[in-house]
């Protein structure tokens, strides 16, 4: 062996100084070719790959020789084509696991040979699998977060399944920043034996690139497998514009609820809203028949049998209504009491200026036209006169019902009329009454209500 | 009444017992076992490189051939297609033997390791007590996996390992600290290898075990 290298350098020499000049015409025996590396995908087969030398010109062959430990045997290479061009595959019945195989690479051409540097390679130390295969990736959603799941498969050649290989997963991740000029750094987690991967709390609105890789046990890493990218949708924004369309819609629907509730029942809305104040209800009055304007049938109305005692007996406590006003009657020094009769609702009215007013309950809405005559009769005196009602027109004062009559003062309610309230139901109004003559005629009205 | 009670509570606390002692499945015996044997291999390839940062060339031309460590004479599968054909108790048996045959010798490594010339001797220290204390918590384990499987003691190959030191200088010493290292851990990867095969095939319906 020494004595081939040391001719085989004399031959290089001697060619090399004779093809000086003319570069084109030379030729000489091929350089040292030099084993880069060999492989075993999956601890049952391996490869190895050379590097050539100078080719020296000339068509060169190379070949690969092995021995193994414990054996001064030497084979060649079985086969020179599966793993590419400078390469040697041994396929399952030529690999031997925990024996050492001591391998070189000769390059040969017509003016000489060429050895490699022996290697020598026990199958153990050169286990790296190809990366895992159809790697993909898509984004989850469960309960309120999202997570994004990498799915992937061994390689095809590795057999997972005897325990002759323990496979291992390891996975990483990095946010891809468009925006900024360096990108952030790798995640690196490690799956297990697992076939997927969750990657939880990704950042909503950026771009992921996820690459998977694997080894045999204490052996060397796989390449990472080819990039898969994924893009996580904004958050945020679908969430706001989520709530704010709901609240939109919601806020829309209780107004037009609203609406249609005010319109429909309006009046009911303002009766909750503005209660009106009860009024005083005088039973047997009807409205209806007050705005007809018919005396006759409001004052038969009025009458109901058995709602009263008798109507000859004009008793004092009983009637509900009614006042009585002015008299323009002269009449003697004296308490003059007027009574009424119920079935009276008489009116006087002064046509000079007279101070009095008389007050009608009742609830006349328009205008009410009475026609009545008031007796007065003296205790004392035995003495009696009659005073004749003329037409009145009676026009509402307001919303309580309260009708005041009085034409010549119509805003006077002067309450200092009272002399006196002799029980709870009978008010003494003073009065002057004025007279055609000199005298002044005081009438005492006695106003009894119910 | 009471008495009776008292009884049948204490047969069941006995059986309890009985069952977590005994209870832990072969499964998860040989899951363990092969976590340690994994370890041993991992921390023997570190040792390695360690030793090889600083390693004087002349050295590796010294170094003796593999050939030579004191377990090459134990027969065994040295591809998968063989090794699937060996049954499971050989497999066991071929673990425990290699373990059994590196205990003198890692005692030997632990004790040289002090006094190394190595710039890394304090860390090589470290690892090969660490190694020593995994390799006695490996066999104490494939004892159990032994009584669980049912299988003899007896299987055993013995392999003599001839040496009480390691040289009389102290790049010899150095040389043939490396080569039983490099024995050992060719010897890791068997061991480990085995009992991966045997835990997967012990798990038939579980194939996260493979």
């Amino acid at each position: 062996m020494q004595d081939t290298m040391r001719d085989a350098e004399q031959v290089l020499t001697l060619v090399w100084l004779l093809c000086g000049i003319p570069h084109s015409m030379c030729h000489s025996p091929p350089g040292r070719p030099r084993l880069t590396r060999c492989r075993s995908p999956e601890k049952e087969t391996f490869s190895c790959w050379w590097e050539t030398g100078s080719s020296g010109g000339l068509p060169t062959r190379y070949q690969l020789y092995y021995r193994k430990e414990n054996s001064l045997e030497v084979f060649e290479c079985p086969d020179y084509h599966k793993a590419g061009i400078n390469s040697c595959h041994f396929e399952k019945r030529h690999t031997a696991i925990w024996i050492i195989y001591n391998i070189t690479v000769v390059a040969s051409n017509a003016l000489g040979k060429a050895y490699s540097e022996p290697v020598e390679v026990d199958v153990m130390d050169i286990v790296q699998p190809h990366p895992p295969e159809s790697v993909n990736v898509s984004l989850m959603q469960s309960q309120n977060s999202q997570y994004v799941l990498v799915k992937w498969l061994p390689p095809h050649d590795v057999d997972t399944r005897s325990g002759w290989v323990t496979i291992k997963y390891e996975v990483r991740s990095k946010i891809l920043n468009s925006r900024d000029e360096e990108d952030s750094s790798w995640e690196s987690y490690s799956a297990g034996k697992q076939l997927e991967f969750s990657i939880y709390s990704p950042h909503p609105g950026t771009n992921y690139v996820v690459d998977v890789r694997c080894k045999l046990d204490q052996g060397l890493w796989s390449d990472w497998s080819p990039s898969v990218f994924i893009q996580i949708p904004d958050n945020m924004t679908v969430m706001q514009n989520t709530v704010v369309i709901c609240a939109v819609t919601l806020t829309v629907v209780i107004f037009m609820l609203t609406a249609g509730v005010m319109t429909f029942k309006k009046t009911q809305v303002k009766h909750f809203l503005l209660p009106p104040v009860p009024e005083p209800k005088i039973s047997g009055l009807n409205t209806q028949l007050l705005k007809s304007g018919r005396s006759e049938e409001i004052f038969s109305a009025l009458i109901t049998p058995g709602l009263y005692p008798q109507i000859s007996q004009s008793t004092d406590h009983q009637v509900e209504y009614l006042v009585v006003s002015d008299c323009d009657e002269e009449m003697t020094v004296g308490k003059a009491h007027f009574e009424i009769h119920k079935a009276e609702i008489c009116l006087i009215d002064a046509t000079e200026s007279s101070k009095g007013n008389g007050v009608v309950f009742g609830e006349p809405q328009k205008p009410l036209h009475l026609n009545c005559s008031v007796t007065a009769h003296d205790r004392n005196t035995g003495m009696s006169s009659e005073c004749k009602c003329e037409h009145v027109d009676i026009t509402s004062a307001g919303p309580t019902g309260y009708v005041e009559v009085d034409r010549e003062q119509p805003d006077q309610k002067d309450y200092s009329v009272v002399s006196d309230v002799i029980n709870d139901n009978m008010l003494v109004l003073q009065d002057s009454i004025p007279v055609q003559e000199h005298k002044e005629v005081k009438c005492k009205k006695k106003y009894v209500l119910n | 009444m009471a008495q009776g009670s008292r009884q049948y509570f204490a047969v069941a606390i006995l059986m309890c017992a009985f069952v977590s002692i005994n209870g832990v499945g072969l499964n998860d015996l040989l899951d363990r076992a092969s976590q340690l044997s994994d370890k041993l291999h991992y921390l023997s390839t570190s040792l390695t490189n360690d030793l090889d940062s600083h390693f004087p060339p002349i050295g590796r031309g010294m170094m003796p051939r593999p050939s030579l460590c004191h377990t090459s004479s134990l027969q065994i599968p040295n591809d998968k297609d063989q090794a699937m054909k060996v049954p499971e108790d050989e497999l066991l048996s071929l673990a425990r033997s290699l373990l059994l045959a590196w205990s003198d010798p890692l005692a030997l490594l632990s004790s040289e390791a002090s006094s190394l010339a190595h710039p890394e001797r304090n860390t090589i220290n470290s690892k090969t007590k660490e190694l020593q204390d995994n390799i006695n918590s490996l066999g104490a384990g494939l004892e159990h996996v032994v009584h669980k499987m049912g299988s003899s003691s007896d299987n055993l190959s013995t392999l003599p390992f001839n040496g009480n030191n390691l040289g009389q200088d102290k790049t010899s010493r150095l040389v043939n600290f490396h080569f039983l290292l490099s024995c050992f851990r060719r010897d890791s990867h068997k061991i480990d290898s085995f009992l991966k095969v045997l835990r997967c095939r012990a798990a038939k319906k579980r194939p996260d075990m493979c």
